[in-house]
């Protein structure tokens, strides 16, 4: 190992002049470096022999810059692999599959309106492994919409929100922002129909608080809607710049935004001390896992063995084991914690490459201007989206996914109790109400569907209603409001916040799961309602 | 230059008493300053500061955000010959895919209506019941109005007008109020 010489005060004479320190033993000579090449090399990439002691791995662990994104030791209750089932290691995974594939198919993808549709025929049928590749970036993107919102249900479920980790919630959020925006910019790259009529719809809810301006009859002052139609895509029809402007926002924009929100994620985790946990599992002794003494036993971990093994650089404020105050419960993060993490990665890895040998990306026919899909349906994670559009355009795509975000953001904020963090829904009431509001909720979607389906709404008994009542009183509306004093009534009974923001999870969760489904398989065309598509009308 | 001249010629650091005394008078006089409820000299010019250098910030974010939008749109020209009026057949709507639009003839009487969906721009498709929107399951009337779904407002009506060489031309950027009809010697 080099020594460096102390630091020294300057004596005027510039560094170059200054005498460098006889280093012996490890020059041999031109011949002798030259045979040492390989071990010389090797050790000036990586410093350290592989380690074979826990100290050892705490400082390979400490010293890598890719490493170092771990503590040098884990606590074993982030390693249970049914508190966080590996869902934020799994979505990130997938960020690295996406991006290698993303950057593969971009060899051949041409953003053009000619050419877009070719080029992605001629990555399927002609580039070798390329059918594969792109099934992979698809099922990939697929896989980490559901990742992203169970890895949120997690986090939710186990009151891992709370302080201190209030703000790297909210940048959750902002993820599964950037994962839907990136899904949508997306699949609008091929230029099929399914790309040409998603640009349209989504461009058009952007200009859809025009429905407001409209109603107060101010758009030709002010067009909030169309200026953002506008910025959207370069033009007022879907053409050439907006295709430019989507691909520049799929390939550029939004991956760097999701890189340096994904960077603050897990600073921040990892700045919190970790993974949320129960202050018990900091007081009572763990077994370590993945020993065994010689009597077979699993040993204890920390103080009950006496032995100390990391060092200096694992104590950072406040966050970490105290020493001789409270037992260890940590291991080394090497290897335990990056054998969890790839399996996870394999897992969730194993799931993309399997459907992709199995199912192909879907390709629609080349875009046409002319004739919309009859329905024209977006992918799956946006149909429900495209259910509560159905009702208003301003409510359905702009107000209530905004208030939905709002709302889901203030959770940390509203819910301040300090319970135990890292539990599956705290206590058993928890459990109880995130069942029973589940399902309520379920009901209530399944109603806010079923009435306009059976009855009709306003419209239909009120042909000459105004447009801004059916904006604001509309199926997709009334459903949020009746979450919303669900969850206040849920606060007044148990008198607890924490109670009510797992409720309002489970709304949201519910009310999710209901509009896609009905989107995706009771919605067929002029997007009327079918029991099945086998009852589809033929045309 | 010999280094040691160099470090006689250095101008002496002051005793640290004296400092931690200078220190210690700024301090007060910022507090007394605090007290009276009146800003410290150093805080307003370390404020002006802050706020410059945020206009400045802002200005150029504003610039920058601006060249996003465009000053002219690439749009096709939204005027456009249909073909001369005897061509339409009287009581019947005749479709022009290419341009999304309806042109509709009763006698000298001509209107024209958008194809495109108020909702959310899809075309919509004609029925014996009027207009049918794919993508949302809006209605429309045959004269636009809308009888169900949830397309914000009726179809838009174009303006018509007569070319000199007698062609019907669509105004498909100046609307006109529903029911709204030209007429034209056939």
């Amino acid at each position: 190992m080099v020594v460096k010489p102390p630091l020294q005060e300057s004596d005027g004479k510039p560094d170059i002049e200054r005498e460098k320190p006889v280093e012996t033993g490890d020059d041999r000579g031109f011949v002798g470096n030259l045979v040492q090449l390989p071990r010389t090399f090797k050790e000036s990439v990586v410093r350290q022999s592989l380690p074979d002691s826990d100290r050892a791995r705490s400082q390979a662990v400490f010293s890598n810059l890719w490493l170092h994104a771990h503590a040098v030791r884990t606590h074993l209750y982030s390693l249970r692999p049914f508190y966080t089932m590996g869902l934020g290691v799994m979505a990130g995974v997938l960020v690295a599959i996406l991006t290698i594939t993303g950057l593969l198919l971009m060899i051949y993808y041409q953003p053009s309106t000619e050419n877009a549709y070719r080029s992605i025929k001629d990555i399927v049928y002609v580039v070798p492994g390329g059918m594969f590749l792109r099934n992979i970036h698809r099922w990939a993107a697929h896989a980490m919409v559901i990742v992203v919102i169970l890895h949120m249900a997690r986090v939710a479920y186990t009151g891992a929100y709370k302080k201190p980790r209030e703000f790297n919630w909210v940048i959750g959020l902002g993820l599964l922002v950037l994962t839907l925006a990136l899904s949508f910019t997306g699949y609008l790259l091929p230029w099929d129909q399914l790309a040409f009529w998603a640009i349209t719809v989504g461009a058009n809810i952007a200009a859809s608080p025009r429905e407001i301006t409209d109603a107060l009859g101010i758009t030709s002052q002010i067009d909030i809607g169309g200026l953002q139609k506008q910025i959207l895509l370069g033009a007022e029809h879907v053409g050439e710049p907006a295709l430019v402007r989507f691909y520049v926002l799929h390939c550029v924009i939004l991956p760097a935004a999701l890189f340096a929100l994904m960077g603050v994620h897990f600073w921040r985790s990892r700045k919190d001390g970790g993974l949320a946990r129960p202050s018990w599992a900091n007081r009572i002794p763990m077994r370590n896992p993945f020993a065994k003494d010689q009597e077979g036993q699993r040993p204890f971990l920390g103080d009950s063995t006496g032995v100390k093994t990391y060092g200096l650089m694992a104590l950072i404020r406040g966050r970490t084991p105290a020493v001789s105050r409270a037992p260890d419960n940590t291991v080394p993060s090497w290897p335990y914690a990056f054998l969890a993490e790839a399996a996870a990665g394999m897992v969730i890895t194993a799931v993309v490459f399997l459907l992709s040998l199995v199912f192909n990306a879907p390709l629609k026919e080349l875009a046409n201007p002319l004739i919309p899909e009859n329905p024209a349906k977006a992918p799956w994670y946006f149909l429900g989206l495209q259910e509560i559009v159905a009702y208003s355009a301003f409510a359905g795509g702009i107000l209530i996914p905004t208030i939905v975000l709002i709302g889901l953001g203030l959770i940390p904020y509203l819910d301040r109790e300090k319970d135990e963090q890292g539990i599956w829904f705290t206590n058993r009431l928890g459990g109880l109400i995130a069942a029973k509001s589940f399902v309520f909720a379920l009901v209530a979607a399944a109603a806010a569907v079923a009435i306009p389906v059976t009855v009709g709404w306003l419209r239909t008994w009120f042909p000459d209603i105004p447009q801004l009542v059916i904006t604001i009183i509309n199926p997709g509306t009334l459903l949020m409001l009746v979450y919303v004093a669900y969850c206040l009534l849920v606060l007044r009974r148990t008198k607890s916040t924490r109670m009510s923001a797992i409720a309002l999870f489970s709304c949201f969760l519910a009310g999710f799961i209901v509009l896609t489904v009905v989107g995706t398989i009771f919605r067929g065309p002029n997007w009327e309602f079918y029991w099945s598509s086998s009852n589809w009308p033929v045309h | 230059m010999n280094p040691s001249d160099e470090k006689n010629h250095r101008p002496k650091p002051r005793p640290l008493v004296e400092r931690a005394d200078a220190h210690e008078i700024a301090r007060r006089q910022a507090e007394e300053e605090e007290r009276r409820g009146r800003m410290s000299r150093r805080d307003f010019v370390s404020q002006c500061g802050a706020c410059l250098a945020g206009v400045v910030v802002a200005a150029v974010g504003a610039s920058a955000a601006r060249v996003i939008k465009p000053d002219v749109l690439p749009e096709p020209s939204l005027s456009f010959k249909v073909g001369s009026p005897s061509e339409f057949t009287s009581g019947e709507a005749t479709l022009l895919p290419d341009n999304q639009v309806a042109i509709f003839r009763d006698g000298e009487e001509f209107w024209s209506l958008t194809q495109v969906c108020t909702h959310l721009g899809c075309i919509v498709a004609v029925g014996p019941d009027g207009f049918h929107c794919p993508c949302h399951g809006s209605h429309f009337s045959m004269d636009g109005r809308v009888l169900g779904g949830p397309a914000p407002r009726p179809l838009q009506w174009w303006k018509l007008s007569l070319s000199p060489d007698c062609q019907l031309v669509v105004h498909a950027d100046q609307e006109v109020p529903v029911g709204t009809k030209f007429k034209f010697e056939t």
